[in-house]
């Protein structure tokens, strides 16, 4: 269902697009630089479906992105030092040196971490959306997946136990084309992941994940159902990544002429493009936030770079760090 | 007082806790209305409900990802896991995500989660339905692991476990839940996390046993004191936490250590407490440690190979008549 966003909205989705944007940039970089450790798993090219998703969610409501998702991470609440501090494994990153960004979450701000163990996310976020109702609130829990983490059993069993159950909860499948290098096509006899979504007794939406706008009407329209009590649903967002699937992907299995493909259809640019042909806002306004948003992204850097790391007498006294009795 | 089985002393322990906090949930496998597998949660759904005694599709890591889901919101819940050889199958959410969730998100979002599972032999079940995998969570940072061996520990412990803030696996003997019955304090009874037990003394060897073989070493006591070797019997009935000081300040009178387990032996339960034995009191000690438990093969199906499989009465005889040479 098509819906109206006031321009304060867009500007909002907007300027979180560019932050994921700039912020995969600067972790290539880094990462060729070999100025950060451990890897990066970058999502440039899906910033309309990481942001999108979030950006109809209330307060309240729970997002458990999947491991490629910084744009649903900073429209959900977190910082760019959040994450920047975590490239370079700082005190000052979201949690203090102890974790990679594929780990992180924010309880105060309703996000569950995302998971590197595929399939361990859908049946936690599960959990989130029992308790939902169990409580007889209208709170939803958005979980995304991607299409290659979509064949691990636990999402199977999540799936049906959370349609068995009607629990208040999304399932947004990110379907970049890639599970790691192998292509959709190889991976999956299905055709669309609605499929799935029948399979389990769900109704399953889908849309253009390059189209900002498409992704927040169709995830509002999954969210609206979870919301009013009628059970789970699925949407997959059509998406593409423009990088390998982590730093050392060479990115060799595919044709660059598909990635320039998608590169001609930039996600920001056509939000912008939309913005002012529609006299939403002016260009002069899309380009003060690149700049502001470039500052950030840049300060962060230089400030994690300077930060100290985690202090190992914290670390190891095991009563502030551990989960003991 | 009054004289319970194991199974229905931790029937009262959940049915008390049930009462005591509307948090507190039951989920699993065929617990509701026919009352688990082993009955142990018999009658419970008619007096809370399907929503607190929830039976669910066969999706183990399903079961436990949305306990620890809803534990994260302030639930309680209590899973069974029908057989602790299924352990295995949800193992990703015990120890990867259960144990993890307090680490990547900070000490106040709390995971009180139960993990209550029927394990060991004496069933005729063969493996796959007879195994005591304590010793593969041993390993797993950030998990309280129990095995009670009387009705009152039981009891105790269950009600100290649905009381903690961290995940807990609590093991429970399946040939002891209507074979053993015995005396159990009526009302609030608690043993807390970390508190092991004597449940003989004794002043020439110290054994340390677990769960059902508590029951073979106070018969070997037994028999030996017509003898007049002297065994004390100490239950850690936690394992982990572990009551290292009970152990250490008995073998500190006795000298001598034999440790007893249904697990096979390498790497198992009994190998840890010998090794903190020699490392924290090898002074104290007269002879070599000794570790009894089944060896490192298959659980055999036919009866008679069974009761040769598990250690026996005889052979914890044997091995104190050997160390008291």
């Amino acid at each position: 269902m098509q819906r109206e966003y006031p321009k304060e909205k867009l500007l909002d989705v907007y300027r979180h697009m560019v932050q994921t944007r700039i912020f995969e940039r600067e972790c290539e970089t880094l990462n060729k630089n070999k100025e950060i450790l451990g890897s990066i798993h970058g999502s440039m090219g899906e910033e309309a479906t990481s942001v999108g998703l979030a950006a109809v969610l209330r307060k309240d409501d729970l997002l458990a992105p999947s491991y490629r998702d910084p744009g649903a991470l900073f429209m959900k609440g977190l910082t760019t030092l959040d994450l920047v501090g975590m490239l370079f494994a700082k005190e000052c990153g979201k949690t203090k040196g102890r974790t990679r960004v594929l780990h992180v979450g924010d309880f105060s701000k309703n996000i569950y971490p995302p998971n590197p163990i595929l399939g361990a996310s859908q049946v936690i976020a599960n959990g989130a959306a029992l308790s939902f109702k169990m409580d007889k609130t209208d709170r939803v829990v958005l979980n995304i997946i991607g299409d290659g983490a979509s064949n691990e059993g636990a999402v199977h069993e999540a799936m049906n136990f959370a349609a068995a159950k009607e629990l208040p909860i999304v399932f947004a499948v990110e379907n970049n084309r890639y599970a790691w290098s192998t292509p959709f096509e190889k991976n999956f006899k299905i055709h669309s992941f609605v499929e799935r979504a029948i399979g389990y007794g769900m109704p399953g939406f889908i849309c253009d994940g390059y189209d900002v706008i498409d992704v927040m009407d169709t995830v509002s329209d999954a969210i609206d159902h979870a919301r009013l009590g009628k059970g789970p649903a699925l949407v997959e967002c059509r998406t593409y990544r423009w990088s390998g699937h982590s730093g050392n992907d060479k990115n060799v299995y595919r044709p660059q002429s598909e990635i320039l493909r998608f590169r001609q259809n930039d996600p920001i640019k056509r939000l912008g493009d939309y913005m002012t042909a529609a006299n939403i806002c002016m260009e002069q306004e899309l380009q003060d936030i690149w700049d502001s948003v470039e500052k950030e992204v840049q300060d962060a850097i230089e400030f994690s770079k300077a930060a100290p790391y985690p202090d190992p007498d914290e670390f190891f006294r095991m009563d502030t760090m551990m989960a003991v009795n | 007082m009054s004289v319970l089985t194991y199974a229905e002393a931790l029937r009262a322990s959940m049915r008390e806790e049930l009462k005591r906090d509307e948090n507190v949930y039951l989920i699993g496998e065929d617990i509701g209305a026919y009352g688990g597998c082993y009955g142990v949660t018999a009658g419970l759904v008619d007096e809370f409900g399907e929503e607190r005694v929830m039976d669910t599709p066969i999706s183990e890591l399903a079961i436990v990802g949305a306990a620890v889901g809803s534990a994260m919101q302030g639930k309680r819940p209590v899973v069974e896991i029908m057989y602790a050889d299924f352990l295995t199958v949800a193992s990703d959410q015990i120890i990867n995500q259960a144990c993890k969730m307090r680490y990547i998100l900070g000490k106040e979002v709390k995971v009180p989660l139960v993990v209550r599972t029927s394990y060991g032999g004496g069933g005729r079940y063969s493996f796959n339905h007879s195994q005591s995998p304590e010793a593969l969570f041993l390993n797993a940072p950030g998990l309280t692991i129990m095995m009670p061996s009387t009705p009152a520990d039981a009891k105790g412990m269950m009600t100290a476990a649905i009381r903690s803030d961290n995940p807990v696996l609590l093991f429970e003997q399946k040939y002891l839940y209507k074979t053993l019955k015995g005396e159990v304090p009526e009302g609030e009874y608690i043993v807390p996390i970390g508190k092991g037990d004597i449940k003989r003394k004794g002043e020439d060897v110290t054994v340390v046993a677990t769960g059902w073989m508590v029951h073979r070493a106070l018969e070997a006591a037994g028999n030996l004191e017509k003898e007049g070797i002297s065994i004390e019997v100490v239950d850690p009935r936690t394992l982990k936490p572990l009551d290292e000081e009970l152990i250490l300040n008995s073998v500190a009178k006795t000298g001598r250590l034999i440790t007893m387990h249904e697990a096979s032996l390498t790497g198992g339960f009994g190998a840890e407490v010998c090794a903190i034995v020699t490392e924290k009191a090898f002074d104290c000690l007269k002879k070599p440690v000794k570790r009894l438990a089944a060896p490192d093969l298959i659980i055999p199906f036919s009866p008679n190979l069974e009761d040769l499989y598990y250690p026996g009465v005889k052979d914890l005889e044997n091995a104190v008549h050997k160390m008291m040479q």
